[in-house]
């Protein structure tokens, strides 16, 4: 199994472009290993190609739906701050269609 | 080789809801670009989706009037792909449990033939964003993206051009009429994709499909289909073989065109979207959302027919727009004179529409107005010609009927069958060479006295009555 450190962790939170002090990468990283732990044992049990796999640990339906109320949009300019290259208001990427 | 053309359509529809199906970002058409958009949008972490209600009702509204079963459980999958149309990197749809599946609905070929077209599945899904692309590079809008959509697969049932048009203009017409969408193919509010293969007439096994995407309007699909039939015909006739592509259709060359050769399919790793958990949907909530949906096409039409007494053509005249029945329904509530109030609604009405190129939201007569024109004509108050006059009045003054023909200083029609009678005798004893005339079948005399009648009466007695009566008072002459 690949191994965890603190420098994947900050380059998969920076291909997410946000970053985090570096107290809680170490927590996160605390995380990981209990994760990874909880993993090992689940490959241990030999039945464990039987099991279905589940999305959810326990029956959790529920009947909400959200009113159909507009909110108020972002600020164009702070929703299009992590991009890098704009233009008119629009993100400008290099075209990737024939 | 006689070959058996095989259609299967797939139909986008975007929802008419205020706001997004994952997000409360607001769902507005021609906004400055990148405007609409909240955090779920550009999939800023931390961000989770909620169900928008609005479009779960009309959902249902479409599922059952297409007759489908509707799951009593939302359930929500992740289709995967990497692409700058959805930051996610997937999209939020139903793949495993669609909210309708095994539906149909009939159209009728214009040689009045009915035929059923079965429905495979209605799931509802995400808008992706719009995309601008120029020579080197591309824009991005985000305002699109997230907007809610259905779409609804049919089985490939449709063997030809015409009836795959039917087919959407029923879509399109229950979409509309069911208040779920504006159904604008030209703003691509309806969008539809051809799956289309030829197989040797009578053959079970079926051919290389073809797929036309992005149809943008009703009659393209017809020529795309027509065009695609032919071409997959000679190349098979040839003794070619049909590639598994993507084409669209060029309007102005009339054909199809190739976009690209597919290979394998591609798979989108669909799984179960784990934020969003199974939604149990109440038969109570089912039932008011199928309860609160407007009256559709279909049963208008039927209601025109039976309780109106309008003939096929009219009504279905009627509900080619749902605004303009709307109208129609709105009118009928201020006048019994439903087929004289339809031929006003169907000619004048429709013309003035077409001549001013407006729509009928901005037509300037209230539906109420025009029931009172409409009973005017009906009481023989005014004649036809009289009715139109005041018509254009109306409109150019913002007047109500009898204002109109107050200013325009119409005098109510005389209906009073003795005093034309009275009138029409004095006429027949002045003119007795004219009733010689009209006895020897000379059809001119009867107009010539129809017209001294009216010199008489200063053009005030009704000239239907009096074409009738006249000719009794000749029988007795």
């Amino acid at each position: 199994m690949k191994e965890y450190n603190i420098e994947i962790l900050k380059d998969a939170a920076h291909r997410l472009l946000f970053d985090m002090p570096t107290e809680q990468y170490e927590t996160l990283l605390k995380e990981f290993d209990v994760i990874i732990a909880q993993m090992k044992v689940l490959g241990e049990n030999p039945l464990i190609d039987q099991y279905e796999p589940m999305v959810f640990p326990f029956e959790c339906k529920t009947s909400y739906l959200r009113e159909d109320i507009p909110g108020e949009p972002l600020d164009r300019e702070e929703a299009l701050k992590n991009a890098h290259n704009k233009t008119g208001g629009q993100i400008k990427l290099p075209k990737v269609v024939i | 080789m006689e070959f058996e053309p095989v259609i299967g359509l797939e139909i986008h529809v975007e929802l008419k809801t205020k706001s997004k199906m994952f997000s409360n970002a607001p769902v507005l058409f021609g906004k400055e670009p990148n405007t609409l958009v909240v955090p779920l949008d550009m999939a800023f972490p931390g961000t989770l989706p909620t169900v928008n209600k609005e479009a779960v009702i009309y959902a249902i509204r479409v599922c059952n009037a297409l007759h489908m079963s509707i799951d009593h459980e939302l359930h929500f999958d992740r289709k995967n792909y990497f692409y700058s149309d959805l930051p996610k990197g997937y999209q939020i749809t139903q793949d495993k449990r669609p909210i309708g599946s095994e539906g149909y609905l009939e159209i009728v070929k214009d040689n009045k033939e009915v035929k059923r077209i079965n429905i495979e599945r209605l799931h509802i899904e995400e808008d992706t964003c719009k995309q601008l692309h120029f020579n080197t590079f591309t824009l991005l809008d985000y305002n699109r993206a997230g907007t809610p959509l259905i779409e609804i697969v049919s089985k490939p049932e449709m063997r030809s051009g015409e009836e795959a048009m039917k087919y959407v203009e029923k879509i399109r017409s229950i979409v509309v009429f069911s208040g779920v969408s504006d159904g604008k193919m030209e703003e691509g509010s309806l969008r539809c994709d051809v799956n289309i293969s030829l197989k040797p007439l009578g053959s079970p096994v079926f051919g290389t499909k073809v797929e036309i995407k992005n149809i943008n309007s009703i009659s393209h699909i017809q020529k795309a289909i027509d065009f695609e039939i032919a071409r997959q015909s000679k190349i098979l006739n040839e003794g070619g073989s049909i590639r598994q592509e993507t084409r669209r259709y060029e309007d102005s060359k009339k054909e199809t065109i190739l976009m690209r050769v597919k290979t394998d399919a591609v798979d989108y790793k669909y799984f179960p979207e784990g934020n969003i958990t199974p939604i149990a949907l109440s038969d109570e909530f089912i039932n008011n959302a199928i309860k609160s949906c407007p009256e559709l096409a279909d049963s208008k039409k039927d209601r025109y027919m039976n309780n109106f007494g309008l003939n096929e053509y009219d009504a279905g005249q009627l509900i080619m727009d749902k605004d303009i029945s709307d109208y129609y329904d709105e009118a009928s509530k201020h006048t019994k004179a439903y087929k004289l109030l339809a031929n006003w609604v169907n000619v004048d009405v429709i013309s003035y529409l077409n001549k001013n190129n407006i729509s009928i939201q901005s037509f300037p007569l209230s539906a109420i107005r025009l029931a009172e024109l409409v009973d005017m004509v009906s009481s023989n108050d005014v004649n036809s010609n009289q009715a139109r006059e005041i018509f254009n009045k109306m409109i150019s003054d913002n007047l109500s009927a009898s204002e109109a023909k107050k200013a325009l200083g119409i005098v109510s029609q005389i209906s009073d069958d003795e005093f034309i009678k009275k009138v029409i005798n004095e006429v027949l004893d002045e003119f007795p060479n004219s009733i010689v005339d009209y006895k020897e079948g000379k059809g001119r005399a009867l107009g010539f006295m129809i017209g001294q009648v009216m010199k008489k009466t200063q053009g005030k007695v009704n000239p239907k009555l009096t074409n009738d009566l006249l000719l009794e008072e000749l029988k007795k002459r």
